[in-house]
């Protein structure tokens, strides 16, 4: 959430404590490692944190201290947003909760993330993302049909479209603020931002009491639909067809043209019925050529296929990289390569301004800079950790 | 201070299926005016999609049309005669935003780029959806929510087991990044508008933002440092066994562990059986992967002879990250979304009282509402093309005849 308003120039800073740090500091592998094994701490610059945390102002200010939530409080007076995603009344334990921030700065925009919401019977839910997913029933439909049992992803998939969809609220409250003045506070509950997307299987329980089966990697018109495999170990090409002429391409390019007059697979309702068999041929075909020349054939034709690319082949890719999908940053423990702008746009772009945040980096530049306080000060509670 | 966050905005949205449309959802549900122009006669293509009430297809009865498209009103049009293209620039003229998700080099032979529609409105954003996006070597090749998937690399990487097909995540997964990457990025464009005075084009490709979020994040690092990179390996995911789904008696629990305190968490909530007590088992998660299958055999028994809710209580007393894999029934009866109002009734027409999931998010000054239904096929061709057009009924007649809307 917070790195897409930074990417976009806004001035983001992520207040830390080494007493408790973000779990994608602590995630290997990291860039300080062998600094961190000299002085027996825990690494805290991991390679998360070089992508999720460019273009951030990492300071540190342990907010469970009351000097700590002084500071901090001082530093949400010229703050337009506040971003926070402790379990619920934490921050009103903290003494900055919604209604006490307001009376600093009665327009701030406040938004708190957890996983089931600020209230309610399970507000005290403990999760991850990748089980959020499951108990707002995506994990459900996630599955090969014939394996019968929903399919585990092997990362939280949903974890990044939280973030974003956090952003999508927070500068919806921003242009209310920006018409109004008038700032509010979002509750945003994981679970439920999740369930909002799954609308299909929704509605058919909602119309007909029932639970849609997974459709595995098909899909509930179009066919042939599937992921099919191509020459070479474990290498895979997507292809979907939808209207009837897409067929006919897909069989002359299959050198098969009387696969079109074959009456299992006529029409779209046929080939869905018929779905195995015709995967079958398929397969046959697509194992004789590689993903990329199953793909440029069958485009040059209309029909929508992509290989599934590995690793390496989506980071060394031509396409990606001309849009800038990868770039290459300099970062005060060596240089790296993190991902870029996600989305273009034409006259205002965005930018990696500056990498990946390290922990208190901005230290200086908050205290000092921003709230302007006295060296003697900054010492004094350095000293008793508040820096921490 | 009432209103609604995005009132005032005026959104044209010219795409079908999901992530066109749930984009113009997001916005509509939050009080932006947003007109669907849709094909004469056939409409946005998951009005045959269903499901249907008693699967009786019906072109305004369709459950995925009905809940992508709250809040909008729908007029038909073809833009590409030369009367649909007057009406569709006059509609950009009067608009903030465009929403498209058409195939590429669709919108360039309809005549409607962002070139063109600029010169209509220099303060349009128009937001072009895609799979690959608007330029690169891929830019011209057709995509759907499945080529998306896959050409993001987050397939093959995570999701399927390493002897399958990589699989796909979700539910029109990949179309719903699309959508809700392209409310964010459009809000940007919006917000700049007033910094700039003008609009600009919103370029978003689906398999771009999949990839930087997903296998960017580290992998990009990773693979950049020392050429390191893996594959999809089925059930297990960064950390070891109870990580991951997990029969139960009557469902599937999952579970993710990622800190030690969680693992010994989860021996209380197994009772503390003397093998789980192990010392050697009380180590970081991502060191105890070595053991998986050694746990996962110990373990599964214990999954497998109780409920999901039985499971669900004591691995959350003993605050271990965990819940059940819920189908589509036990999300709508879930008496925890009751209670915080997650869901929303209304009357849809030809069908009566509808109860669906509601707000994503709660605003607590401008707050998510249903002010209208999905609108049926056309409904608000007299009220837009008359109305705000001038169209006369006379008008409209001829271009309903003609094909035009």
């Amino acid at each position: 959430m917070g790195h897409i308003l930074a990417d976009m120039g806004a001035e983001v800073f992520k207040v830390e404590t080494r007493n408790r740090p973000d779990v994608i500091r602590i995630l290997p592998p990291y860039m300080d490692e062998d600094l961190a094994r000299e002085t027996g701490e825990q690494p805290l610059e991991s390679l998360y944190a070089a992508n999720t945390c460019r273009n951030y102002r990492g300071i540190t200010l342990d907010i469970s201290t009351s000097e700590g939530q002084r500071l901090a409080k001082e530093l949400v007076k010229s703050c337009d947003v506040v971003i926070e995603n402790f379990s619920p009344k934490i921050m009103t334990r903290f003494g900055m909760g919604y209604e006490e921030l307001r009376k600093l700065r009665p327009d701030v925009v406040m938004i708190s993330a957890s996983a089931a919401g600020k209230d309610g019977p399970q507000s005290g839910l403990v999760t991850y993302g990748g089980v959020v997913s499951a108990l707002a029933g995506l994990d459900y439909h996630q599955g090969y049909p014939e394996l019968g049992r929903p399919q585990a992803a092997n990362t939280t998939i949903m974890d990044p479209l939280q973030g974003i969809y956090c952003a999508f609220a927070v500068l919806a409250a921003i242009r209310h603020r920006a018409r109004t003045g008038e700032g509010q506070h979002i509750d945003f509950a994981q679970w439920e931002a999740a369930a909002t997307l799954v609308g299909g299987p929704m509605m058919e329980w909602v119309f007909n009491k029932r639970n849609s089966d997974p459709l595995g990697n098909r899909d509930e018109m179009m066919a042939p639909h599937g992921v099919y495999p191509s020459k070479g170990s474990d290498k895979w090409v997507s292809i979907a067809v939808k209207e009837e002429d897409e067929w006919r391409a897909l069989c002359d390019a299959m050198d098969r043209p009387g696969l079109v007059d074959d009456e299992r697979f006529a029409d779209q309702y046929l080939r869905q019925i018929n779905h195995d068999e015709l995967d079958e041929i398929i397969s046959a075909w697509t194992k004789t050529k590689t993903h990329f020349q199953v793909t440029r054939m069958l485009q040059k034709v209309g029909v929508a296929a992509f290989p599934s690319l590995n690793e390496p082949e989506v980071f060394d890719d031509k396409h990606f990289n001309a849009r800038e999908d990868w770039i290459e940053v300099e970062h005060p423990l060596g240089k790296q390569k993190i991902y870029g702008m996600q989305w273009k746009l034409s006259k205002t772009p965005g930018q990696i301004r500056t990498p990946g945040t390290m922990v208190g980096q901005y230290n200086d530049f908050a205290f000092r800079e921003v709230l302007g306080m006295p060296n003697g000060e900054i010492e004094r509670l350095g000293e008793k950790n508040v820096f921490y | 201070m009432t209103g609604m966050a995005l009132e005032g905005l005026n959104v044209l949205e010219f795409g079908e299926f999901i992530s066109a449309p749930f984009c113009g959802k997001l916005l509509a549900d939050l009080g932006a005016d947003v007109i669907k122009v849709e094909r004469p006669k056939v409409g946005d293509e998951s009005r045959r999609y269903g499901p249907f009430p008693d699967d009786l297809p019906h072109v305004d009865r369709s459950g995925l049309f009905i809940y992508n498209n709250s809040n909008k009103r729908s007029i038909t049009l073809d833009p590409a005669t030369a009367t649909g293209q007057d009406i569709f620039h006059a509609l950009i003229a009067d608009a903030d935003i465009l929403i498209e998700n058409q195939q590429p080099g669709v919108m360039k032979s309809l005549g409607l780029t962002y070139d063109k529609l600029s010169k209509v409105n220099p303060g349009l954003v128009m937001t072009s959806i895609s799979v690959f996006g608007q330029t690169g070597p891929y830019s011209k090749y057709k995509g759907y929510d499945l080529t998306a998937w896959n050409a993001s690399g987050v397939a093959h990487r995570y999701l399927g087991e390493p002897d399958r097909a990589p699989l796909r995540a979700a539910w029109y997964h990949a179309d719903h990044w699309g959508a809700i990457c392209a409310a964010v990025a459009t809000n940007i464009a919006v917000l700049a508008r007033d910094l700039l005075g003008e609009g600009q084009h919103v370029d978003l490709s689906q398999s771009d933002v999949l990839a930087c979020h997903v296998m960017g994040y580290q992998l990009v690092s990773v693979y950049n440092m020392n050429g390191d990179w893996s594959v999809r390996t089925g059930e297990s995911r960064m950390t070891s066994f109870p990580t991951g789904i997990h029969e139960c008696k009557d469902g599937h629990m999952a579970l993710m562990l990622l800190e030690q305190a969680q693992w010994r968490g989860f021996v209380k909530a197994m009772g503390s059986p003397e093998w789980a007590t192990n010392p050697m088992f009380d180590i970081p998660m991502w060191d105890l992967r070595e053991y998986s299958e050694e746990i996962r055999l110990m373990a599964e028994p214990w999954f497998e002879e109780r409920t999901k809710a039985e499971l669900f209580e004591v691995l959350q007393a003993n605050k271990v990250p965990s819940g059940p894999v819920h189908s589509a029934e036990d999300v709508m009866n879930s008496e925890h979304l009751e209670e915080r109002g997650f869901f929303t009734e209304f009357d849809q027409p030809g069908i009566g009282r509808v109860k669906i999931p509601g707000r994503p998010f709660v605003m607590s000054k401008t707050p998510w509402s249903m002010r209208r239904p999905a609108p049926t096929l056309g409904q608000h061709n007299v009220e837009i093309l008359g109305g705000r057009y001038g169209f006369s009924g006379v008008d409209l007649t001829d271009l309903r005849r003609t094909g035009i809307i």
